[in-house]
């Protein structure tokens, strides 16, 4: 394979060192990332506590903008934990040998960002105490949850998501966790015993396994499409201009995806170079996830034309009104920013020179996060703000509560992100064997 | 036990201990191998599939089931769409589909796979997740000497007795 170059390791021994020695005791410099993040995390949690013991009002939601950043940040999380996926279950089908070095980082990205995903609806609530009541659970109430609303299908689907992309990201690290078991002494030898379930690799271990894992993959790939067409119908099946159309699954999707390979970008690249993973995660897998960006973004800009067609071509006067508001009043710059970061940017991947230098593919990949998250804000603030009628029609502006927890949720990414680099094997250390084997290099 | 550097040594040494008489009990490996299970008489599929048919079926019929049930408790009709409503049932559906399939899948894995293990097993060293394959082999004692030979001669870096049994009489 034309990534499996010669700087890479050349026996399984080499494969195990290179990779548990990204877990050898880190520097100053990863405490004070950690202890950085953490104070994030922290900061942004005791926003929400203030927000939870003052009222809804600290934030700028109200009328007629009722969903705000929180939603935004709900769907750009959502749509980042996709990548993960489609990298670690979609191309393990479809047997893209690329994948296998980035898919365990891929993955843990996947958990932590439906983690965080799955916070934003409790703090959109306000009231987090009474979130149990979309539980279907026999109650005094007489109540069943409305199984035809789409915040519904979202508990379901993000619940979902969450279960099994979990198990799935930990059911891939057995073998590894055994392997870290085995060259571990004392207290962390008992601890990734406890994780490694007393794994062995036994042939009758790996023979259940190895279905078990295909059928793993198999259940993660349609959860990639239907998650965040599920969330993509929290708008769609309402009748706001903007939002009421029938690409919305689609185009979340495709951005959901093209917004996962950015931030996959984003980690991987400094993550390769401090951890030491070059000879595993070299230029050529990224060159892939560039190329893939490329599909990604030219998919999303069709969407974005598709919307303007369909709005002029029904005839809606609303709807036209509506996407011709997006482009040139209040919200005009976060739409700009929007199409040229969405569209233009991963463009410039055309250009071998640029795919393959390591400091453009980490801008464009921070540049197609930024115009991701513009994207969510100008489908959600910009239609709210201009619906139907003219007396209704207002501007919402994020407030410093509403700041602050956004701020505490990306502190809060990266400091699981930096722990799990420290803590597990940030590459997959047996499927990087079975590729030597495979290629009959041991 | 022999204890083999490469996979492809034990894949040659495999015919020729069973064809000394000796079974084989246990493959360890760090990597999955599947080539070995038809070597040693073993289905390379596994049952697991079945607990992944019989959960979704579970799921598939829960989810609808439930969400139809609530519909009929509580008719509450929306633009004069039917209740219950189809359309509604097949997210409600498909999402509980995934969920139990999925879920009976790693139960049953677990399971077959005997995890979690509290104890060690017979035979398993440290470096068989690393770089290294063993092979757990049953022979009588009379047998002994000769299959050591074998293995020796096939490869292995290092051969272990770890249990013997009375031949029957």
């Amino acid at each position: 394979m034309k990534d499996w170059q010669a700087s890479t390791p050349k026996s399984y021994s080499e494969v195990q060192e290179v990779i548990l020695g990204a877990l050898s005791p880190p520097g100053r410099f990863y405490w004070g990332a950690v202890i950085l993040c953490l104070f994030g995390l922290l900061y942004g949690a005791s926003c929400w506590a203030y927000q939870i013991l003052t009222g809804m009002g600290v934030a700028g939601i109200n009328h007629p903008v009722n969903w705000g950043i929180y939603l935004v940040n709900f769907v750009f999380w959502v749509g980042i934990a996709h990548s993960g996926t489609l990298i670690s279950a979609i191309l393990y089908l479809l047997r893209a040998r690329w994948r296998t070095s980035i898919a365990r980082a891929a993955e843990a990205m996947t958990v932590f960002a439906v983690m965080i995903a799955g916070l934003f609806p409790f703090i959109h609530l306000g009231r987090v105490w009474i979130f149990y009541w979309i539980i279907p659970y026999p109650n005094q109430r007489d109540l069943w949850p409305n199984f035809q609303s789409p915040l519904v299908f979202d508990f379901l689907a993000i619940s979902t998501y969450l279960t099994v992309s979990s198990m799935f990201w930990y059911m891939g690290m057995l073998p590894d966790l055994a392997a870290l078991r085995d060259q571990s002494t004392g207290l962390k030898r008992r601890i990734y015993g406890i994780f490694s379930l007393g794994w062995q690799g036994t042939h009758i271990q790996w023979r259940h396994y190895g279905t078990a894992y295909l059928l793993f993959a198999a259940f993660a790939t349609p959860l990639v499409i239907s998650v965040h067409s599920v969330v993509s119908w929290d708008f769609a099946l309402s009748i706001v201009p903007g939002w009421h159309s029938t690409i919305f699954a689609p185009y979340f999707v495709a951005g959901a995806i093209h917004s996962g390979l950015a931030m996959v970008l984003t980690l991987l690249i400094p993550m390769r170079g401090l951890l030491g993973l070059q000879p595993l995660i070299n230029v050529g897998t990224l060159e892939s996830i560039a190329k893939t960006m490329v599909l990604t973004g030219l998919i999303v800009g069709y969407s974005y034309g598709v919307e303007y067609f369909m709005a002029w071509y029904s005839g809606n006067m609303f709807e036209w009104d509506t996407f011709i508001w997006r482009a040139f009043g209040h919200y005009a710059p976060q739409f700009w920013v929007m199409v040229v970061c969405n569209v233009a940017g991963p463009l410039l991947f055309l250009i071998k020179a640029i795919r393959t230098n390591l400091i453009w593919l980490f801008a464009v990949g921070i540049i197609v996060n930024i115009g991701m998250w513009y994207e969510r804000f100008v489908i959600i603030v910009g239609s709210m703000s201009h619906e139907y009628v003219p007396h209704a029609w207002g501007v919402y502006s994020p407030s410093w509560v509403e700041l602050s927890i956004m701020l505490g949720s990306f502190s809060m990414f990266l400091f699981l992100f930096l722990l799990f680099c420290k803590f597990v094997p940030p590459v997959s250390v047996f499927e990087m064997k079975e590729h030597l084997w495979t290629h009959g290099k041991a | 036990m022999g204890i083999f550097t490469s996979l492809g040594q034990l894949e040659e040494a495999i015919p020729l201990i069973q064809q000394k008489g000796a079974k084989v009990r246990t493959v360890y490996s760090p990597i999955d191998c599947r080539e070995i299970l038809e070597k040693i008489g073993v289905r390379k599929t596994s049952p697991v599939r079945f607990a992944t048919l019989l959960g979704g079926l579970a799921g598939l019929s829960l989810g609808v089931g439930f969400a139809i049930y609530t519909f009929l408790e509580w008719r509450f009709v929306t633009s004069g769409k039917p209740t219950p409503p189809a359309v509604p049932l097949v997210v409600v559906g498909f999402e509980m589909t995934i969920l139990f399939g999925f879920l009976s899948t790693l139960l049953c894995m677990l399971f077959l796979c005997g995890l979690p293990r509290l104890r060690g097993s017979q035979g398993y060293d440290p470096r068989f997740s690393k770089d290294r394959f063993g092979l757990l082999l049953e022979c009588d004692r009379a047998q002994r000497e000769e299959i050591e030979i074998s293995l020796e001669q096939a490869g292995a870096e290092e051969v272990r007795v770890l249990r013997t049994r009375e031949t029957s009489q």
